[in-house]
């Protein structure tokens, strides 16, 4: 029963997306407050309807149901718990069901916290989020219902995919979607101001938050899920260029854009249509990258849906909403309004810059995504755009944005003056330059590139902490006032900082794993040592084991650094019970940042075994640098103040030095103006 | 009957989220709610935040006088906008009723309801799996018993008694894999005895459909070893010698196994026709090593039917090998049934494609080599 009121739940839910599409949005047109009403209740309302129906697909997971169809194909009586939980999501149609619930999450929310919308944008927002519901929730109940029974109900389940039996399937789907479906809302928005033909200034002020707020989560996911790859699929990477991966990518790049050209327009109300477009974009991107992971174009680990039906259904899908949105675009964006004039060096300036730079770093990893799937859909030449493409493309569209992090965020609105700016960053410049020689110097002039990218790294690290140091303004306030002064910075300012200093952090693990990791693949004996890096690794043997639901052979290793044991190891190969199915678990030993990363690959009859040994320095900050990222994020959503963004009065030397307490002085500090 | 409840109770809630906000709406002022307004509104907001930055000191006069200004100029936008619009919107009152209430009360239990009619299973119960197992055994299916028999061992996985019950009813629902686990299991819990280690060969055969792999002959082994008398590990074995090709060894084994053959027995028929297909220098040659049926329908055979027989199994397996590949062990039995069925150019030509599938593998290369030069192929590079 509880399976079947799950599914009228969801058959309900898709109904009220129906109505909740079509009457708010022709209340919002013909300025009807009653149809306008109705959008917010039931937004709310699809929200608990969809909620329901997920925890009712939770329960027959959780009590092992093998009359619905999804769990027998899933799961698996003997499963731990908390592997039944997340193989609600770790399947097709349950993903497509998380997807979905998320996406009426965020509706749920603009319908609970909108009061402070003009009613029309609201309305019409919710309709067009409906539109999306809708056009998901037909594709779950056409071709992936997750509560078709099987009757009569077998006595076992078929298992999880053992790849995905982990702790990182349990987090990285839900986070990777909330920054997926976040995106969403400002989409909705943009298309609900493109058809009533003007952007409200609380659009301006809406879509900086919710940007953000999925851009934080859209990067702990893709961090997640790269951290993820490195230790479960064995290869020591930690980034493949793998479709499924730029898939994500591709929206985080367009959103960091997006959040960036919001704060320009959100304080400057200058460049709107153009963020108009890239919301619409970026959203685009994220249905785009569901498309490739769901529809089984792909084959790779994420692409558990292959089936053809499926894959023409959400192309029709995405061909409606992408299409739709950009036709509307092309007709509807030269009625809205432009605002807010710049020169060319300021703070627009510099985030036009980023802007450029992020979406031709997008439109390449597009490019080498898509261009083979294009070359193989019309004359079926199988190519593989790799590394090496991206590396060549993406890699140098990186680095000159990388070099103006620290000058924009230090510019001024409006007019900035970008000899000042230099002067304050003299002594960020000066530690990048000593500390990029110094790697010079002591690797030699074999790793150029890798001592440039060092001096990059901390080049953005320390232009982030000078830029919080400057606003503290020390020499005129003394060190107490100028510590407050910073503490008291609004959150924005804390979070540009923080957000560009992990830039820099991600960087330098970057430079660092792979510029300086070191790599041995060998046969090894018991007994055996092999040097990795400054650690000498022994191999003791192996020795089999039985995990809850599958068994293994685990190989231990002694680490020893000069003569000294650090540890031991224990990578293993691991076959689960249920499918048979052969997985790999690295073996990592942390000190400090940096690791040593062992894999087992095969193993012989005579006791020796194949392995891979990587040291890695400073490999953790890649994550690390991207949990700063988001930490910024965070800070910066939750400086809920209104944002003007005023132009430094120009040529005015103050007058004002030491008189009043608590009004401090300079004009270069106030580059973000009035309550930044 | 709860179900249907509980549905329209869903059904009717979704249509008082909508008549209810309309309702309330129809008394509700309309005009505050036009979006100028609300940009007016906003701006007057960021008007009072800036007084307030301005009197806690976080930003300083200059700047908050600039930021007015940049405000006051949207303030007048807004107000030319407000200005040059001031028709009033009319509302579609007619036709707004009539779609609230043809949505709320028609479209949404009409369209919902028909098509969970459609998709769902109506009346479909719940089957939770422990409320499966916990009905009492009479009533219980073979599988559900299998089932509550497999829960016990996940939880209790040394009991060698529950493996012992389990790996034969394995074997009898067709699931060799599992029974080979199981009989594994017992044995090594339990220790070897003939039953266990006879089951676990025999399963292992299953797998491999037929086919005397190392692991099962080294059961059959340890079954001979523990019961030399027992005719199953010797049958076994000596179809294990059979299958290798090895011609004197598994005539002598075939030839004893027959000596204590009591007359009448299952196996008799078809140890003979081993016997008889190697005395006449003719070897087993199929991969997948022939039923004991489709042996003793060879055995029926005119001379003619069995040469066909023969051959379509021969290029069954060389069909199978140049397409998926396949063992050293098939590649062995196919060359060699080419020799035997005297048809050295294939016998050559099927040499040369095993030694080029293995050619990373320099022991399996010298093992064929050695088998050409017995068979008298050429195995010059």
């Amino acid at each position: 029963m509880i399976a079947e009121l799950g599914h009228f739940a969801l058959i309900l839910a898709f109904v009220m997306a129906l109505v909740q599409s079509v009457l708010p949005m022709l209340g919002a047109v013909k300025r009807d407050a009653r149809l306008m009403a109705i959008a917010r209740p039931v937004s709310i309302h699809m929200f608990l309807m969809v909620g329901l129906s997920f925890a009712a697909l939770t329960y027959s997971y959780l009590v092992s149901d093998f009359s619905v169809a999804n769990v027998v194909q899933n799961s698996f009586s003997q499963k731990p718990l908390i592997y039944k939980i997340s193989g609600v999501w770790g399947n097709h149609e349950g993903s497509v069901l998380l997807w979905v619930l998320i996406l009426v999450f965020f509706g749920a929310l603009v319908g609970a916290f909108g009061s402070n919308l003009p009613a029309p944008l609201r309305a019409a927002t919710l309709a067009v989020q409906a539109w999306v519901v809708s056009g998901f929730l037909l594709f779950i109940l056409a071709t992936s219902n997750p509560f078709e029974r099987q009757l009569p109900a077998p006595i076992e389940g078929n298992g999880l995919n053992p790849i995905l039996q982990d702790i990182g399937l349990a987090i990285h789907p839900p986070l990777l979607y909330i920054g997926y479906v976040g995106f969403s809302i400002t989409f909705s928005f943009a298309v609900a101001a493109l058809i009533l033909g003007r952007l409200d200034a609380a659009w301006a002020r809406w879509v900086r938050p919710w940007t953000l707020l999925a851009w934080v989560f859209l990067t702990l996911g893709i961090s997640m899920g790269s951290y993820w790859a490195y230790y479960e699929l064995g290869w020591g990477g930690w980034w493949f260029w793998d479709p499924v991966e730029n898939a994500s990518l591709m929206p985080w790049l367009s959103g960091t854009a997006l959040l960036h050209s919001a704060l320009v327009m959100e304080k400057r109300d200058a460049l709107k249509v153009w963020t108009v477009l890239l919301a619409i974009i970026t959203f685009s991107l994220s249905m785009l990258g569901t498309f490739l992971v769901r529809s089984g174009v792909l084959t790779s680990v994420h692409a558990f849906a292959t089936d053809p039906q499926r894959g023409v259904f959400i192309l029709v899908l995405l061909c409606l909403f992408i299409g739709g949105s950009l036709s509307l675009f092309a007709w509807r964006a030269p009625l809205l309004k432009q605002g807010g004039i710049f020169a060319p060096i300021s703070r627009e300036g510099a985030l036009v810059f980023n802007n450029l730079f992020l979406t031709a770093a997008t439109a390449s990893v597009f490019v080498g995504t898509l261009y083979p799937l294009a070359l193989d859909a019309f004359d079926g030449t199988k190519i593989s755009v790799g590394a090496p493409f991206f590396n060549l493309t993406f890699g140098p569209l990186m680095v000159p944005l990388l070099l103006v992090i620290p000058f924009g965020q230090s510019m001024a609105w409006k007019r900035g003056d970008l000899l000042a700016v230099a002067q304050r960053l003299y002594a960020a410049m000066a530690l990048a330059l000593v500390l990029a020689l110094v790697m010079l110097w002591s690797w030699g002039a074999d790793n150029i590139l890798a001592a440039l990218g060092v001096g990059l790294a901390v080049w953005v690290m320390a232009g982030s902490v000078s830029e919080l140091w400057s606003r503290g303004k020390f020499s005129s306030v003394g060190p107490l006032k100028g510590i407050r002064r910073i503490v008291g910075l609004p959150g924005s300012a804390w979070g540009t900082a923080v957000a560009h200093f992990g830039v820099g952090v991600t960087v330098l693990g970057i430079v660092s794993a792979t510029a300086f990791q070191t790599e041995v693949v060998l046969t090894m004996k018991p007994g055996q040592s092999v040097d990795v890096g400054s650690y000498q690794v022994t191999f003791d043997g192996l020795s089999p084991a039985t995990g809850p639901n599958y068994i293994e052979d685990i190989g231990r290793f002694t680490v020893r650094k000069a003569g000294v044991v650090a540890g031991t190891m224990t990578p293993s190969k691991r076959v689960y019970e249920a499918s048979r199915m052969p997985t790999t678990e690295a073996g990592i030993m942390t000190s400090g940042v940096s690791q040593l990363y062992l894999a087992l690959g095969e193993i012989h009859q005579d006791g020796s075994l194949d392995i891979r040994a990587y040291f890695k320095p400073l490999v953790l900050l890649i994550w690390l640098g991207c949990v700063v990222m988001a930490i910024g994020g965070g800070l910066s959503i939750m400086d809920r103040r209104l944002r003007v963004g005023a132009p430094t009065p120009s040529r005015r030397r103050q007058t004002s030095s030491s008189g009043t307490a608590g009004t401090s002085t300079s004009g270069a500090g106030t580059s973000t103006g009035a309550g930044s | 009957m709860i179900f249907w409840f509980v549905a329209s109770l869903l059904a009717v809630g979704a249509a008082l989220v909508i008549l209810i906000p309309a309702q309330r709406a129809r008394r509700a002022d309309f005009a505050a709610e036009d979006s100028l307004s609300a940009d007016m509104a906003v701006y007057k907001d960021q008007i009072d935040e800036l007084d307030r930055d301005l009197a806690r000191g976080l930003i300083e006069p200059e700047t908050a006088g600039e930021a007015r200004i940049e405000i006051a100029r949207r303030l007048l936008g807004v107000d030319e906008l407000l200005k040059s619009r001031s028709s009033a919107n009319k509302g579609m009152s007619r036709y707004a009723t009539a779609l609230i209430q043809g949505a709320a009360l028609l479209f949404i239990p009409v369209a919902s309801i028909v098509l969970y009619l459609f998709l769902g299973v109506p009346g479909a119960e719940d089957q939770p799996l422990q409320a499966r197992l916990n009905v009492p055994s009479q009533d219980q299916s073979l599988d559900v018993l299998i089932a509550r028999v497999e829960q016990h061992l996940a939880d209790n996985p040394n009991d060698g008694q529950g493996w012992d019950i389990l790996a034969p009813v394995y074997m009898r629902i067709a699931d060799p894999a599992r029974a080979a686990t199981a009989y594994a299991k017992a044995a090594s819990l339990l220790g070897s005895t003939y039953q266990r280690e006879i089951g676990y060969g025999e399963a292992l055969l299953a797998i491999d459909q037929g086919i005397v792999n190392d692991e099962a002959r080294a059961a059959f082994e340890r079954a001979n070893r523990l019961d030399p008398e027992a005719v199953k590990p010797r049958f076994y074995l000596a179809e294990a010698l059979t299958q290798e090709g090895r011609v004197e060894e598994a005539r002598t084994a075939w030839r004893r196994l027959l000596e204590d053959a009591q007359e009448g027995a299952g196996w008799v028929e078809v140890a003979r026709t081993r016997l008889a297909e190697l005395q006449g220098g003719e070897l087993a040659t199929d991969a997948p090593g022939p039923t004991a049926a489709d042996v003793s329908a060879a055995s029926n055979m005119t001379e003619a039917d069995r040469a066909a027989m023969i051959e379509g199994m021969v290029a069954g397996l060389s069909e199978r090998l140049t397409t998926e590949g396949g063992g050293l062990q098939e590649w062995t039995r196919l060359i060699r049934a080419y020799v035997v069925l005297k048809r050295p150019e294939d016998a050559q030509a099927a040499l040369e494609k095993a030694k080029n599938s293995f050619k990373d593998e320099s022991t399996a290369i010298a093992q064929l080599e050695a088998l050409g030069r017995e068979l008298g192929l050429s195995v010059s590079q």
